[in-house]
């Protein structure tokens, strides 16, 4: 019980950053992420309650877990087409700023009740978004900041599950699990405002009337918009919804073999929290504009946004016929499409404010699909592991950005887990090579997140592992 | 009086975070906003004054059209009521003393792009600001007897000058504040045209100090990191307003030796717009054969002034050297003009007086003459950026 409490108030502080498909965050578990990420079949330690919650059906005693993740990405965007005089670095512009290097911990624990009974609980991060394209100060000149910074400067999400779960051990063979989870979820997104080829020009249409009288307003909006200071806008909010997890696993002893299904459910997020607004103190319009004109156009005010992570669904196989090697196969599929567009909505949106009611962003994602391979065996006094992945990515063409940086990825695991003195530390590598992207879409030209997308990740993991009570760590 | 710009009573927009329908994505030659920093040739000064009509012809206007783009003139009254001064000095009673109204021309934009300003030297686009003066409220604007400074608080000033407290820009200043993408430098004429006028060369702005400075508002313009096309400095002595001793004495059938030797005159030496009046009132027998002071460009002045342009050119061209700075020969076309003329069409064209070229002045370009002289730059823009702008239709003008 003080185990019990000792754990629902822990926080966890998680700064991530996707380096699975979009937002998707894969990496939950040492051991797991050893193999590949197959682990459905597996679900043999305490982030079965992410890969596959009808594992821990097969877990005795007391269990506790406790896995750290470091990640170092290398997002690079080189830009194809820049305004004139636009300084781009050598190399193009990194993505990943600061900080350098993430760190990402979750933690599970489980509990045998009785031969037919485990409950569990576990804290994880299975979606999250981290990059900082910011390369520049608003007073700086335009030429030096970020190309694409009227897109997106600095996105961050931090989706947590908090997830007690009810496993049923039918029999020696089948176990199905429940887990319905809190998650609670920040967001923050910045960004420039009052582009001059987009939003600032039909701003301009509206004011060329008083400024250039005897012009066609189209052609002095876009003068105007240059006229105009350059904003940065920012929405941070928070939502807790609910979700579920359900799982079922199937040990075919003869065979060697294990089958397991799960499903995690969409979630639907209802964000509440603050859209505030800041402009350059220097602009052309300044004189006859007043100081304080923009700051109360762009008040501060309440906000909220709509805005889905999508359902996960995946299968696996995992066997030890061949020896003492357990390979093991994942299929998932992650249901993307709920993302068409994002709903943004502004408290203050009166005739004396330049915010909308309702600012509706369009990325219509489809499905993702990957394919998670892994092995382990066990040699002298440890266990090796070796994996890989094909992730696909969900985000098309149109809507590749310093915001979804994304591209179907490869990645390249391995770990070695070793039992001390009944308790286990794990650590895993795992190399993740994005697929060269070159974006070329029309729509996207003014704000300049056309070009080549080239990243890598790094990450580092850590498990501590330790039981007490019930048979060894393995498998029983 | 503060007239401080009501926006938050505008209209106000649905602020599209989504992505709109985009507009043409900027090319490397970007029209958007175009800012002028010259003299009297761009800024349409013509006929001895500066009026709307001129402005609205000249060639940034001309060009603006053709590229897409809108360029705002601070359009000058035709007659103003209010500080009426004399333009340009001619010479009294050999050509006619034309008004310069000192007042805006209704409805007027509130920003000005063609910010060239007659009579504006190198280093006044640095340094010369509008200095309005108040008669307790009223706000003045025209300096009798000071066509520079009325002329400066009417295009560098302007609505501007109604703001409390008043905004007062260089022309460099307001260049750079308006974040254009394209900016056209043609200063330096004025530097040498009037020591021309006058035939001192005492007037002529030293090559030192234009290199000093046209290096600093080129380095401004650059910080811009607009496209920058600069425009080498024609020779005022091929304009219309001069005329050489065998060009004179050819239309009186007469050698220039013999003009030369009834005149008084030194070889090498230039007769102006009054001293061809002169002369034609001398061969007539109205007069005697000694010319006013006004009506000669001496030998050695005109050299001055030549070489002066030879070294502004010089200076520009090592100015521009090594960055992406353009050069349009402004001074190759002018000279073009001046030996062969120009051809539009079915009509000829030249650079003698009332050759169509010039205007009643004889140095600054008439309604066709800017019309030349946009599909000029405009093809110079073409062949250097690739872009591909429509000449002007020069037989539609007027």
């Amino acid at each position: 019980m003080i185990r019990f409490a000792a754990f629902c108030g822990y926080i966890l502080m998680i700064t991530t950053c996707a380096w699975g498909s979009a937002f998707s965050i894969q990496e939950i578990g040492t051991r797991a992420t050893g193999m590949g990420g197959a682990f459905v079949a597996v679900a043999s330690d305490g982030s079965a309650l992410f890969y596959n919650p009808a594992g821990i059906a097969f877990q005795d005693g007391f269990r506790m877990q406790m896995d750290t993740l470091l990640v170092h990405g290398n997002f690079k965007f080189t830009p194809s087409v820049t305004p004139n005089g636009t300084v781009v670095p050598e190399g193009g512009y990194q993505g990943f700023i600061s900080p350098q290097i993430l760190v990402v911990p979750n933690m599970y624990m489980t509990m045998r009740l009785n031969p037919k009974w485990t409950v569990g609980f576990g804290s994880f991060a299975p979606f999250g978004l981290g990059g900082n394209w910011t390369n520049f100060e608003d007073s700086e000149p335009s030429n030096t900041k970020f190309v694409a910074r009227f897109h997106t400067t600095r996105p961050k999400m931090e989706s947590i599950w908090m997830q007690p779960t009810v496993a049923y051990r039918v029999n020696d063979r089948l176990a199905i699990a429940f887990g319905g989870a809190l998650v609670h979820t920040h967001v923050l997104l910045e960004q420039s405002i009052l582009n001059p080829l987009e939003e600032g020009r039909f701003f301009g249409e509206q004011l060329a009337p008083r400024i250039f009288p005897d012009a066609d307003p189209v052609v002095a909006g876009r003068i105007i918009a240059r006229l105009l200071p350059e904003g940065r806008s920012r929405f941070a909010a928070t939502s807790n919804n609910i979700g579920g997890a359900f799982g079922i696993l199937y040990r075919h002893p003869q065979w060697k073999t294990r089958f397991g299904a799960t499903y995690r459910t969409a979630v639907t997020q209802h964000f509440r929290g603050k859209a505030s607004f800041a402009f350059t103190t220097e602009y052309a319009l300044k004189p006859l504009a007043g100081p304080a004109v923009f700051a109360n156009l762009f008040p501060e005010q309440p906000a909220t946004a709509t805005f889905p992570t999508p359902g996960t669904y995946a299968v696996g196989a995992a066997t030890e016929a061949f020896g003492r090697n357990l390979f093991a196969l994942d299929v998932q599929m992650q249901d993307y499409r709920r993302l068409r567009y994002v709903v943004l909505n502004f408290s203050q949106h009166g005739p004396d404010t330049a915010t909308p009611a309702e600012a509706r962003i369009d990325y219509s994602f489809h499905n993702a699909w990957a394919v998670r391979v892994g092995w382990e065996r066990p040699v002298k006094n440890m266990t090796v592991r070796a994996g890989g992945a094909f992730d696909g990515t969900p985000v098309p063409e149109g809507a590749v950005s310093p915001l979804w940086p994304d591209s179907s990825r490869i990645n390249f695991n391995g770990g070695v887990s070793k039992e001390v003195g009944g308790k286990e530390i794990s650590i895993f590598y795992q190399f993740t090579k994005f697929l060269p992207r070159t974006t070329n879409v029309a729509a996207n030209a003014n704000v300049f997140t056309n070009g080549k997308w080239n990243s890598t990740a790094q990450l580092v993991g850590i498990s501590f592992r330790f039981r007490k009570g019930g048979q060894s760590l393995e498998f029983d | 009086m503060t007239q401080r710009f009501a926006i938050s009573t505008l209209l106000v927009i649905s602020l599209a975070f989504a992505r709109a329908v985009p507009a043409p994505a900027a090319d490397r030659l970007d029209p958007t906003l175009v800012v002028v920093l010259g003299g009297g040739l761009s800024a349409g000064f013509s006929g001895f004054h500066l009026t709307e009509a001129g402005q609205k012809q000249a060639w940034p206007v001309l060009i603006a059209k053709q590229m897409g783009t809108y360029i705002s003139v601070p359009a000058m009254r035709e007659s103003g009521q209010v500080g009426v001064v004399n333009s340009y000095q001619p010479l009294r009673g050999l050509l006619p003393q034309v008004a310069q109204s000192g007042e805006r021309a209704l409805p007027f934009p509130f920003f000005t792009m063609n910010l060239s300003v007659p009579f504006l030297r190198v280093g006044d686009a640095l340094n010369l600001r509008p200095q309005p003066q108040y008669d307790g409220i009223k706000l003045i604007t025209a300096i009798e007897g000071n066509l520079l400074q009325t002329l400066a608080n009417a295009i560098l000033g302007g609505p501007l000058l109604v703001l409390q407290p008043p905004v007062l820009l260089t022309q460099v200043e307001y260049a750079q504040a308006l974040n254009p993408t394209l900016a056209f430098i043609q200063l330096g004429f004025e530097d040498v045209v009037e020591a021309a006028v006058q035939n001192n060369a005492a007037r002529i702005t030293s090559t030192n100090s234009f290199r000093t400075d046209f290096a600093q508002v080129l380095s401004r313009m650059q910080m811009t990191n607009a496209s920058v096309v600069v425009m080498t400095v024609p020779d005022p002595t091929e304009t219309a307003y001069f005329a050489s001793l065998s060009e004179v004495a050819g239309l009186y059938g007469l050698s220039s030796e013999e003009l030369r030797t009834r005149l008084g005159l030194e070889t090498g030496d230039l007769l102006t717009l009054g001293g061809m009046v002169e002369i034609a009132d001398a061969l007539r027998g109205r007069r005697g054969n000694v010319l006013s002071q006004g009506s000669v460009l001496s030998a050695a002045v005109a050299a001055s002034v030549r070489a002066a342009v030879s070294g502004y050119n010089t200076a520009i061209r090592d100015a521009a050297q090594g960055t992406d700075v353009v050069i349009f020969d402004l001074a190759g076309f002018m000279h073009q003009v001046k030996v062969g003329g120009v051809r539009p069409g079915t009509v000829s064209v030249t650079g003698d007086y009332g050759g169509g070229f010039y205007s009643e002045d004889g140095i600054y370009p008439s309604s066709i003459g800017q019309a030349l002289l946009a599909n000029a730059v405009l093809q110079f823009l073409n062949s250097t950026y690739g872009s591909g702008f429509a000449p002007v239709a020069v037989e539609t003008i007027p």
